[in-house]
């Protein structure tokens, strides 16, 4: 874990042990203070100290820079509050150490001028010289004394010391042999037995016959120590000390302790500028690093605020709105915290309810796209300028085109990819542009799965408030009715014809036969003959009668009879095995293995199979190949069982390949025009689709799909 | 905060740095040498001998004609080698402080022992140096067995504390102010 002391906490401490410190170091200053000693340290602990803190500051200032760099947000007044913080604090602060170094300077410079300078030596020279006259006139003394003393006897002075001695200001007088020795002490005090003051220093000089006089301490009392040859006997000598004055003394030991205290202070002068500069600059940095300490601390403090309204603006940029941010101070700052987060709120709610209207939007586009889907009808939707904005799966069905690559285009650019969707494009065009009424068409195209009847309805599209905002066109596959009307139509016609036509057939053959009959004897050759060729003819066309009904009878015949699972590659073998016998024709089958059986009767489906193989056979005029492809098959969703059949006879003319599975439409002299409708009314009762296959140039071929019978495992 | 913690450790090694680098800086020693050291020893006593150049820097001399007292500290210590040199077995130690001050009225120079507050006068410069410039010490030893290695330690020690405040500041980066010095005599 790791320990973060904040920068402010640190800051402070330090500042606080700074001026303790320096308090510290301010008594020390002083000589008497018992902290005197620890001057030294006091100034390394600040001096570190400081250097701690400048550290720290420049550390943060390192930080700030950084963060300027990368442009963070608050760093700019984050700077600038700093910045101002040091101006504010540096220029009083400089100019208050300015001044200060100029006092202290001048002031430490006018305690050592010349005129104190001079006095103080003149006062020490005045002491010298007072205390020389007073050594001079003791010396002057001790030589009276001894002059006083010359001629006696060793005795007669022995006993003479103590009398002189009282007679004048001395305090001690020593008789001393030629060697040093002493021979005779009188002091003052009169436990004292010797002299306080040693000779041997001085006797050397004395020896040499020179008097000698001398300024000397005693317990830092001063006194004038002569020494004096008396003519006594061989040679004897006198050590006299002279006490000074206390007064004397006193003014003494004052003016060389001054004398003494000013030539140190005066050597001390410099160092006194650089100990005083140092302190004062120490403060100056100490009040620097503190105002800038309080700077960064401060800018923090006011910028935190921003900081978090920068940090919840991306968070709100990002989506997030639930977190509000933290009010910390009651503040213009903190209102407008406060602010940020009641509006953060009101998008937060403008926003829930902008999601709940979009989500229920989406619900309805996603129905109304459902719905469009699920619709059999085909739906496309223009807008203002006319260009396709949306269009359903029926329309995709229905077209044959993925419609949804031409959105934003113009409805012509369908007919750029497809030549067949002219037509459709030439009849609806004109009609949009005219974006004023609702119209209805019928249009014919012409697609993979052969000529198509659509059911056009077509209706402009107005804003609520009036303006124009579109079109949209529905379209509905109209050829399965067209054709299930023409179906039932025909089936009517065919049941009348059954009715009408073929009842009456029988008794036109029975009576035709039976004229034959009774007048084959009676008629002459020529008539007879004329007559046998006449019934037959009249037998023949009421056979051709009966059998042209009996097929509008099968065509009129609805629903399927015995439907089951048969394999549609089984019974297309079967059926052609009997063409293939025939040596004149040739029968290729290619089948796919696993093609799934379909759902159907047997015996319609044979019929259907014998007609588009004996169709083949008459296209052919009896020679040729049929080629049979059983494939299985994925259309849409769906499974399929693909039958073509392709034969290589005259085909059929593509002008009247859209009406060849129409019931009386035939291209053979003798056909009755029912073969192909009776085979399409069979397989779309099967669910499936017959069609002409265009691509087929050959002769003719046809593309049966019947719907897979799927087993689920 | 990241950077605030690598500054901690920044500032700590600026500080131990400076704390370690400052006495390094300036322990060499320009004015004060040990020109010999010798340890006498019989039966009864030890006697160390030692002879210093005791030269003062123009700063001491100028600083002590106006008045200042100089103090140093001197140590002398004896003891018996041992392989680690913390586990030294302490056979004797003397310590004494001295001081050397200028006498304007008398225009004399004064050493004194601040142990037992007794004072030389020397009428010069030189004849204090060379005072304090000869160290002799005679003292009664602990029983000391021949096989055992002798080490003498001296050190002479400026007290740079003693003088006057504004010059203590000064007096660690001033060289003028290095008259410390030290030295070892080993066994041989």
């Amino acid at each position: 874990m790791r320990i973060r002391i904040p920068f402010g906490i640190s800051a402070l401490l330090l500042l606080a042990f700074i001026f303790l410190s320096l308090q510290l170091m301010s008594s020390a200053l002083q000589e008497a203070s018992p902290l005197s000693g620890m001057y030294s340290w006091l100034l390394l602990s600040n001096t570190v100290a400081t250097i701690i803190l400048l550290l720290l500051v420049g550390v943060n200032a390192f930080s700030l820079v950084r963060r300027l760099r990368k442009k963070e947000a608050g760093s700019r007044l984050n700077t600038r509050i700093v910045l101002l913080f040091i101006v504010l604090s540096l220029v009083p602060a400089g100019v208050v150490f300015y001044y200060s170094l100029q006092f202290l300077n001048q002031s430490i410079d006018g305690w050592f001028n010349v005129e104190i300078d001079a006095a103080m030596d003149d006062a020490l020279e005045l002491s010298h010289a007072s205390l020389e006259q007073r050594i001079q006139w003791n010396l002057k003394q001790s030589q009276q004394i001894s002059e006083r003393l010359n001629g006696k006897t060793l005795a007669e002075v022995t006993f003479a010391l103590d009398q002189v001695r009282e007679s004048t200001t001395a305090s001690e007088i020593t008789l001393l042999g030629k060697k040093g020795d002493i021979i005779a002490f009188s002091g003052l005090i009169a436990s004292d037995i010797l002299p306080s003051l040693s000779v041997a220093p001085l006797f050397l000089q004395v020896l040499q016959g020179k008097d000698h006089v001398k300024l000397e301490s005693i317990n830092d009392e001063l006194v004038v120590q002569a020494l004096v040859a008396i003519a006594v006997d061989e040679g004897y000598y006198l050590q006299i000390i002279y006490p000074i004055p206390e007064r004397i003394n006193d003014l003494t030991d004052s003016v060389e302790f001054a004398y003494v205290r000013f030539q140190e202070m005066t050597y001390l002068r410099h160092s006194l500028k650089v100990s005083f500069s140092l302190v004062l600059s120490l403060v100056l940095l100490v009040s620097l690093l503190t105002s800038i300490s309080v700077a960064f601390i401060s800018a923090r403090e006011i910028i935190a605020p921003v900081r978090d309204l920068v940090r919840g603006t991306k968070a709100v940029a990002a989506g997030f709105y639930e977190q509000p941010l933290p009010v910390k101070r009651q503040d213009d700052l903190g209102f407008l915290v406060e602010s940020f987060n009641d509006m953060v709120q009101q998008i937060s709610l403008s926003r829930d309810a902008a999601r709940i209207s979009s989500m229920e939007i989406e619900q309805q586009r996603a129905y109304l796209e459902a719905l469009l889907s699920s619709l059999t009808s085909g739906v496309l939707s223009f807008d203002a300028d006319l260009n396709i904005r949306k269009a359903n799966h029926g329309a995709n069905i229905i077209l044959h085109i993925q419609v949804m690559r031409y959105f934003g285009l113009s409805l012509s650019s369908l007919a750029r990819g497809r030549a067949d969707l002219q037509e459709l494009v030439d009849v609806v065009q004109p009609l949009l542009e005219k974006s004023d009424e609702i119209w209805q068409r019928n249009i014919r195209i012409d697609t993979p799965d052969g000529r198509r009847e659509l059911l056009c309805q077509g209706s402009p599209l107005f804003s609520t408030e009036g303006g124009y905002i579109g079109a949209v066109v529905v379209f509905d596959d109209i050829t399965d009715l067209i054709q299930a009307q023409k179906n039932e139509a025909w089936a009517e016609v065919a049941r009348r014809l059954a009715h009408e036509i073929k009842n009456p057939l029988t008794p036109i053959q029975l009576a035709a036969e039976r004229l034959q009959h009774k007048l084959k004897d009676k008629l002459g050759d020529e008539d007879q003959q004329l007559l046998v060729r006449s019934i037959r003819t009249i037998v023949q066309q009421v056979e051709a009668l009966k059998f042209m009904v009996d097929d509008f009878s099968v065509y009129a015949q609805s629903g399927r009879k015995e439907v089951e699972n048969i394999d549609l590659r089984a019974l297309v073998q079967e059926v052609a095995s009997l063409y293939d016998a025939d040596p004149k024709l040739s029968v290729l089958i290619q089948e796919e293995r696993n093609i799934p059986s379909v759902s159907a009767d047997v015996v319609t489906i044979r019929q259907v199979l014998h007609n588009l193989f004996k169709n083949a056979c008459e296209a052919m005029l009896g020679a040729g190949e049929i080629t049979i492809k059983i494939q299985s098959v994925v259309q849409g969703r769906a499974n399929y069982v693909r039958l073509a059949i392709y034969d290589t006879g005259f085909g059929v003319d593509l002008t009247q390949a859209k009406e060849i599975f129409e019931p009386y439409v035939s291209h053979k002299d003798k056909g009755t025009g029912l073969g192909l409708a009776i085979a399409k009314k069979i397989i779309e009762e099967h669910g499936g689709t017959i069609r002409l296959d265009s691509q087929y140039k050959e002769g003719a071929g046809f593309i049966i799909l019947f719907p897979a019978v799927m087993h689920l495992d | 905060m990241r950077v605030y913690k690598s500054s901690h450790k920044f500032a700590l090694i600026c500080f131990l740095v400076s704390v370690f680098c400052l006495p390094v800086a300036h322990a060499s020693n320009d004015w004060l040498h040990v020109k010999s050291m010798r340890l006498n020893a019989d039966s009864e006593k030890l006697q160390f001998l030692a002879e210093l150049d005791f030269s003062l820097s123009d700063t001491a001399r100028d600083a002590l004609r106006s008045g200042i007292v100089l103090y140093w500290d001197l140590k002398v210590s004896v003891a018996a080698a041992r392989l680690i040199a913390i586990f030294n077995r302490p056979i004797y130690s003397y310590s004494v402080r001295y001081s050397l001050r200028y006498n304007t009225l008398f225009n004399d120079y004064r050493v004194r022992n601040e142990k037992d507050m007794s004072f030389r006068r020397f009428s010069s410069l030189i004849d204090a140096a060379d005072y304090l410039g000869v160290i002799k010490y005679d003292f009664i030893a602990l029983p000391v067995a021949s096989e055992e290695c002798i080490i003498a330690d001296l050190n002479v020690t400026f007290d740079r504390e003693s003088l006057p405040i504004p010059l203590r500041p000064i007096a660690y980066f001033d060289e003028g102010w290095n008259l410390s010095t030290n030295a070892r005599l080993a066994c041989e």
